[in-house]
């Protein structure tokens, strides 16, 4: 096999050149488990011809389920088989898996443990599921993964996957509507994780704790370790990330900034009430082996990556959506720029157009699924897509974002002014819990919620300062007019997203 | 078990552990985030050797409701 244009190759590959090294490393009843990329290989091709055996032509297989052997097992052994790999959301509902899966045509339906008790329901609501299969465990009523794995050991499928097949349908939330299905090709998922030119990585443990139902977690640690020989460290809960750095000992691991943030405090609490020294309160948290965190999928501020340089932790910066499977830019090792949001990736051409960022590359999604007017919105004839963000770039291929379109604001005198430029500002100023920048006609203003945690003899006093001091470093058409207060959180999406529309 | 509950909870936010009673709320009076409580919640795991349920462990809202959550779980 010469070339690599399909999962099925990616996985083929990793078990040609790091056979017998391991790949999937989980915790389990006080011990290690691995899985070697000739094992995880084999696992896939059981799954494969399982498939091969009971589908009839192209089929969608929808999964549900958190990180674990058996979910990449059952995920990537669809799409070595050719056919479509569905990831839902765990959180969802019942009522909401069943509609991803009837939105998307699924004809079966891979479960994690804590999902076989909404079987039943699900069986009701979605009669084009032929299986239901449990990706964790043996039930009576159920097919499981153990069985298929163990009557299908040792057999190889015989597939002819395409670079343009289709490989993958993600949903993307939104803030606003239903969840659109981004439909993903061999072609794209390849095209993303091998845009970036990565150190030599072979051998070492990421840890990866970000939801595998999004891409961001599905290219960058998953199929990127196949692609680099690096071995997968399974975070089984949120809850237990310092836990399993010190019981993993990774190079590397993938952050969302909130995590980022929370591990940080804990980091300086250790410092500040036991006296102990950075590196010591860093070994303490990350182990011996820690040098990066990459982080994406929301606004990192550079007071963060500030606080990590403090404790000898690089943390990178990247940027992208799933329409792009998902990477655009890459936060890389000694970032030069903090404030940007890292390097555009190999391959890829983005250009700016009236402000907004748009992208062209192999990575570009093939459309949502069966939804050609939202394709339209986003996907121009010739192929760029209209990612919705606002930003500019440097000479140097440094991409910068200031902002959502949707969330722009026009003065008449022509001015835009992107309301995230100046709440970014208070990301980190303990008396502000939330702010939302808006223009009252022509009046720029701000609605801040002030943390009610926060102890100060006039809390309105600091947040009044620190606007006149935020509002001194713009330009006067970026200048915050009016301050209204409330008493109350703003309204929120299900994902803890503030819903603007309502606020304004 | 309080004791040591009120140990974890001062390596995620600044209080005072006098004033940290069984009736504190993690939320409201300790400033605890939702990815703070997660990550206190592991640590309080290795601590007792115990398997935690995370989502009956977010049911409790106070420190008390927490300890008590826990005694049965060492108990078992």
């Amino acid at each position: 096999m010469n070339e690599l244009k399909t999962v099925k190759d990616l996985v083929y590959r990793a078990d040609k050149l790091y056979g017998d090294g391991v790949f999937v490393r989980e915790y389990r009843n006080k011990s290690f488990c691995d899985t070697s990329f000739s094992e995880f290989r084999k696992m896939c091709d059981s799954v494969a011809v399982w498939i091969k055996e009971n589908f009839t032509g192209n089929v969608h297989i929808a999964l549900a389920g958190s990180t674990s052997l058996g979910y990449l097992v059952s995920a990537l052994g669809i799409q070595v088989s050719g056919n479509v790999a569905v990831p839902i959301d765990t959180a969802n509902s019942a009522e909401r898996i069943a509609d991803e899966v009837n939105r998307s045509d699924s004809e079966a339906l891979f479960l994690d443990g804590s999902h076989i008790g909404d079987a039943e329901k699900i069986s009701r609501l979605c009669p084009n599921v032929k299986y239901f299969v449990s990706i964790s465990g043996n039930y009576d009523s159920m097919l499981s993964l153990d069985q298929i794995l163990s009557q299908y050991s040792g057999l190889v499928p015989e597939t002819d996957v395409k670079e343009s097949d289709l490989s993958a349908i993600f949903f993307t939330s939104g803030t606003t509507g239903q969840s659109k299905g981004v439909m993903l090709s061999h072609g794209n998922l390849i095209d993303n994780t091998t845009c970036h030119k990565d150190p030599n990585y072979v051998g070492k443990k990421m840890l990866s704790v970000l939801p595998v139902h999004h891409v961001y977690c599905f290219t960058c640690d998953i199929l990127c370790s196949l692609w680099n020989g690096v071995t997968v460290c399974v975070n089984d809960s949120l809850m237990r990330i310092p836990r399993n750095l010190k019981l993993f000992q990774p190079e590397f691991t993938t952050f969302v900034p909130m995590i980022a943030s929370t591990i940080l405090s804990k980091m300086e609490m250790a410092v500040q009430k036991t006296g102990i020294s950075e590196e010591e309160a860093k070994k303490q948290i990350f182990g011996d082996n820690f040098e990066i965190i990459f982080s994406g999928g929301a606004y990192l501020s550079p007071e963060v990556t500030k606080g990590y340089k403090k404790f000898g932790i690089e943390i990178s910066q990247g940027y992208g959506m799933t329409e792009c499977s998902p990477r655009i830019c890459t936060g890389e090792k000694n970032c030069k720029n903090a404030e940007s949001v890292g390097k555009i990736v190999d391959r890829c051409e983005v250009k700016i157009v009236d402000g907004e960022i748009w992208v062209k590359s192999k990575s570009v999604m093939q459309g949502y699924y069966k939804n050609p007017e939202e394709t339209a919105k986003s996907l121009t004839p010739d192929g760029w897509l209209m990612t919705g963000d606002l930003g500019h770039m440097d000479s140097e291929g440094y991409l910068y974002i200031t902002g959502r379109k949707k969330n722009l604001i026009i003065l008449s005198n022509g001015e835009n002014v992107s309301p995230e430029e100046i709440e970014n500002k208070f990301a980190v100023f303990a008396p502000v819990k939330e702010i939302v920048v808006y223009a009252d006609g022509e009046t720029i203003t701000a609605q801040v919620y002030p943390d009610p945690e926060y102890t100060s003899s006039d809390i309105k006093a600091e947040i009044n300062k620190k606007i006149e001091e935020v509002n001194s470093s713009f330009p006067s058409a970026k200048r915050i007019q009016k301050v209204i207060f409330r008493d109350t959180e703003f309204p929120k999406t299900a994902s803890r997203k503030i819903i603007r529309a309502e606020v304004i | 078990m309080f004791e040591k509950i009120k140990e974890i909870i001062c390596q995620y936010v600044e209080a005072d552990p006098s004033e940290i009673t069984p009736d504190s709320k993690f939320r409201d009076d300790l400033g605890f985030n939702s990815y703070d409580i997660m990550c206190m919640l592991g640590d309080a795991e290795s601590e007792f050797d115990i398997e935690i349920g995370q989502e009956d462990a977010l049911k409790c809202s106070t420190v008390g409701e927490l300890a008590d959550y826990f005694s049965k779980l060492t108990q078992d």
